[in-house]
């Protein structure tokens, strides 16, 4: 079953399917004019008294280690090679490598200037894994870098799919804007790790360079191991909250601040777990009793030790897996009508994750008919993120698309960001 | 993960690769052929602990040959059991047939060596007759021993006999004598008979060719005088097996020595001497061995009042009587001994005494005190082994630890051999591996010593070895300052040995995995 292409493929998964926590969509909250704009900051209220959102689509790619291009290069002669030796000890302690898709199924709003009541339902799906970069180091480099020391090589990851069913609203009052979205969460399926811990310890010349090796790690499954995820299946439900609230200081600036998807699902259908738990080591091979009678094999030695980590079924008890906590806090100047010119700090907490990004972003109304943007942010340790939005209004026909980042978008192989969102409303 | 969850896996990773196929990330996938890493390991390959007792086990697997004292001293031990005689197969209790004469009769009843008998207790044996009277009917017969009894019975025993035709009435057969005690006086059996009519009860007399004989007798007890009996083991042999395995430029041995034990549980006096007691080294020649038991020794036996007991003699030769301190650490290969013992001799009338258990033993121990000097002892092995498994190492470098608590330094030399020739060699010259550890002034291991050593192969170099097949493994080792200092071994005395690797591989993912 396992070969490199395969191996390559899981990782391309990881890379690119799936939802990802910390999907870091900075561009849709600027889009206040779209109802879109509620899932970051559920007290935004439109103009425009119903708003009937079509299904649209939201990718996303995050990698703060390395790009497509980094490992894949073409060598002198032309042949395809995979090497991240380059880019090895450029990497950080912990880099974080996540993806998402979201498609949302319909979202409904109406209401007055006042008074909002919004609907939506969507599906999401992500891959989230936070290695060490002592990982990608003994896998390139090998442990003689380690001589005395133990590292953890063990890497935090979560896949995860659910259906997002919300209702919320939003109410003005003088200058602030309240809004909440509750949510209900249906699981699909969940893959993680509960606890990750693989220490590898290579003793020093006195130790006789030693190898070791203690594994506390569980892998936890939902709605995968004994049956095709079922979508509609019984169990695996969860809640989740967003809360929000807009301050107009004056007509022309403004300050928000939100926290999205406060909640977490509960998994107790179709689980099955995995573990490998204890220590072990090898200090060398006693060949005083073969040395006058057999062949010595040093890697059966250490095969065995390989063998050690393999991972066994453990009791399928119910667990909790917490989604991406989100906070948006952006302030909104407009130097004229039709301009608007969009300050904004975002935090991502998850897994014991903190992942920030501020961004820029100036949008402007050309007319009733088009509606631009353009944003400049910074995240991952990446320092050129041009986005752009744009909506095209035809009567009540709003048609988005926007990107977080268009560079990466157009040349995917060398960026660590991605982002891509588009779609179609009703607002009249 | 179970086939199903695999399957899923499959499914959802091929829906994902569809919608990327127009990325372009697919294609380069496709382009590639393997994954190569090159990282630099560092791992352990050989944790060894052995002590003195170990080794000594790879040349005594059994420990038949391996002695451990108060102190710990290790002494190698060749054994042999030089002689053993029974009673019961030396001495031979007469068997002739006593003819019914007269009523009344002396046989004599003596040892065919000269020996006079005492007393007799039978553990087996029969008193066989024939007897006949010239008369055509039925008569009884009473056999009597009156210097035979069992229990305070003296024997006596009817016989009847039943005419058949002819005209005389005879018969035979047998009467077992098992148990009985024999008290003989000038080493004389006393018998008598009667006979009678059976009708009548009329006394008549037997015919002149009727007898009695004692057949098939065994004793349980023997007393007397038993005689002069000469006991002579033949030649034989005892290997030294340590010198058999070994080669070696010199090895001294402190204090040999050859303990001859004998165990008499003869009521008879003895001395025993060594016929032949020599040396043959491997090349056959012979040194002969001057002992104490060069010339006879007189042993102990045990009296009248201690029969069943068993009484002991120790003879050692050592230093200081004998040669053997010459003789061993020439490393002779076989010990060639003949021991003649000598039972009475001086010939003298005595009381003695034999049990059916008694036997006469003699035991040869070869002791060899691990205390004393080595020079250059070498020990030749070959073992095959296998590198096609490091077959993706570029360079190496091996780093060898000993902590070394034997009195021995131990040199080292590796051979890698291909189809039976050398193509190279672990160290350029005979290193030493591990340096003795300090002893006392009494020659006892008291602080190990501990040695690094470390040796390199490039790329170039071990991709000539990756294919051998065997390795020609050589040590040699000497005692303290080179194997001018006597040193003892003790059983506990250990070294460790430790190897580690650190190398460059070339490791294909796709031959790690094994896809």
């Amino acid at each position: 079953m396992f070969n490199v292409r395969f191996c390559i493929y899981s990782l391309m998964l990881m890379l690119v399917s799936g939802s990802v926590f910390g999907q870091q969509e900075l561009s849709t909250h600027f889009m206040t004019n779209l109802p879109q704009a509620q899932q970051t900051n559920p007290a935004f209220m439109l103009e425009e008294k119903v708003s009937i959102g079509l299904p649209s689509l939201y990718m996303n790619y995050s990698n703060t280690g390395f790009s497509w291009k980094d490992g894949f290069r073409q060598g002198d002669d032309g042949s395809m090679l995979f090497d991240l030796q380059p880019i090895v000890s450029e990497l950080g302690d912990h880099e974080v490598l996540q993806t998402q898709v979201q498609a949302d199924w319909f979202r409904f709003s109406f209401g007055t200037e006042n008074l909002r009541f919004n609907a939506y339902a969507a599906t999401k799906a992500s891959a989230f894994v936070r290695y060490p970069r002592q990982l990608m180091e003994l896998i390139w480099e090998g442990n003689e870098q380690f001589i005395g020391e133990t590292v953890n090589v063990g890497p935090d990851f979560e896949a995860l799919g659910y259906h997002e069913f919300a209702v919320g609203g939003a109410y003005k009052f003088e200058k602030i804007q309240l809004g909440i979205n509750l949510k209900y969460l249906k699981g699909i399926a969940n893959v993680s790790s509960a606890t990750h811990l693989a220490e590898l310890s290579t003793g020093t010349a006195d130790e006789n360079y030693a190898l070791g090796i203690e594994t506390s790690y569980m892998i936890q499954t939902a709605g995968v191991a004994n049956s095709f995820p079922n979508i509609f299946g019984e169990g695996n439900t969860g809640l989740a909250v967003d809360v929000g609230m807009v301050y107009h200081i004056n007509d022309k600036f403004q300050v928000a601040l939100s926290a999205t998807d406060l909640g977490a699902i509960s998994w107790d259908s179709n689980l099955k777990h995995f573990s490998s738990q204890g220590s072990y080591s090898f200090d060398g091979i006693d060949i005083w009793d073969n040395l006058f009678d057999s062949t010595v094999t040093i890697t059966e030695a250490i095969d065995s030790l390989g063998e050690s980590l393999n991972f066994e079924t453990t009791n399928d008890g119910l667990y909790r897996s917490s989604l991406p906590t989100k906070v948006y806090m952006s302030g909104t100047f407009r130097p004229m009508e039709g301009l608007r010119v969009n300050a904004l700090a975002y935090g991502e907490f998850y897994r014991g994750t903190f992942v920030p990004a501020l961004a820029l972003n100036a949008s402007k109304d050309f007319g009733k008919v088009f509606t631009g943007g353009v944003t400049y942010s910074v995240r991952n340790r990446s320092w050129g993120n041009v986005g752009i939005q744009g909506v095209l209004n035809l009567g009540p026909l709003r048609m988005f698309v926007m990107s977080d980042n268009i560079i990466g978008l157009v040349g995917f192989k060398g960026a660590k960001n991605a982002s891509f969102r588009w779609g179609m409303n009703f607002q009249f | 993960m179970n086939h199903l969850a695999q399957s899923n896996l499959r499914l959802f990773i091929a829906t994902f690769i569809f919608a990327l196929s127009g990325c372009g990330l697919v294609s380069d996938v496709k382009d590639l052929d393997d994954v190569n890493l090159s990282p630099d390991l560092a791992f352990p390959i050989v944790n060894t602990n052995v002590s003195a007792a170990d080794i000594i086990t790879k040349f005594d697997a059994d420990g038949t040959n391996t002695n451990v004292n108060g102190n710990g001293l290790i002494s190698l031990v060749y054994s042999g059991q030089v002689a053993s005689q029974s009673a019961s197969d030396l001495i031979e209790l007469p068997s002739f047939p006593i003819p019914l004469i007269d009523t009344l009769q002396t046989a004599p009843y003596a040892l065919s060596n000269g020996g006079s008998l005492n007393t007799v207790i039978f553990k087996e044996g029969v008193l066989a007759y024939e007897i006949s009277a010239d008369l055509p009917e039925d008569i009884e017969v009473m056999i009597r021993i009156p210097n035979a009894s069992i229990g305070g019975d003296m024997f006596e025993e009817r016989i009847d006999l039943y005419y058949q035709s002819g005209g005389f009435v005879s018969g035979s057969g047998s009467i077992d004598v098992s148990g009985y005690t024999l008290d003989l006086t000038d080493n004389e059996l006393t018998l008598s008979y009667s006979a009678i009519r059976k009708n009548t009860g009329e006394t008549i007399s037997l015919r002149p060719d009727s007898y009695v004989v004692l057949q098939d007798a065994e004793f349980s007890y023997i007393e007397g005088f038993l005689g002069e009996y000469q006991l002579d083991s033949g030649e034989d042999r005892i290997g030294v097996d340590i010198f058999k395995t070994i080669t070696f430029a010199s090895v001294y041995f402190d204090n040999p020595r050859i303990d001859v034990t004998v165990r008499n549980s003869f009521g008879i006096p003895a001395r025993t001497r060594f016929e032949t007691l020599d040396a043959i080294s491997e090349d056959g020649s012979i040194t002969p061995i001057q002992s104490p038991l060069s010339s006879f020794v007189s042993l102990n036996y045990p009296e009248l009042d201690e029969v069943g007991m068993a009484a002991e003699t120790m003879i050692a030769a050592n230093n200081g009587n004998s040669n053997i301190n010459e003789v061993i650490n020439a490393a002779p290969h076989e010990i060639l001994y003949q021991l003649v013992t000598d039972l009475n001799p001086d010939g003298v009338a005595a009381s003695n005494f034999a049990t059916d258990n008694s036997v006469f033993e003699v035991d040869i121990d070869v002791e060899l005190p691990l205390y004393g000097r080595v020079l250059d002892v070498a020990v030749i092995d070959t073992f095959p082994v296998d590198f096609r498994e490091f077959n993706t190492v570029e360079d190496v470098e091996f780093l060898v630890h000993s902590e070394n608590g034997l009195p021995i330094e131990l040199g080292l030399q590796v051979y890698f051999v291909e189809n039976g020739q050398v193509v190279d060699s672990l160290l350029l010259e005979e290193q030493s591996l591990m340096v003795a550890a300090e002893t006392d002034a009494s020659g006892w291991a008291v602080t190990p010593s501990e040695q690094d050593l470390i040796v390199t192969f490039d790329a170039t170099r071990f991709g000539q070895i990756k294919g051998v097949s065997e390795i020609y493994l050589k040590t040699r080792f000497s005692t303290s300052n080179q194997g001018l200092e006597s040193v003892r071994l003790r059983d506990t005395d250990a070294f460790d040995v430790r190897v580690g690797m650190k190398g460059k591989f070339d490791i294909s993912v796709t031959d790690l995995i094994g896809g």
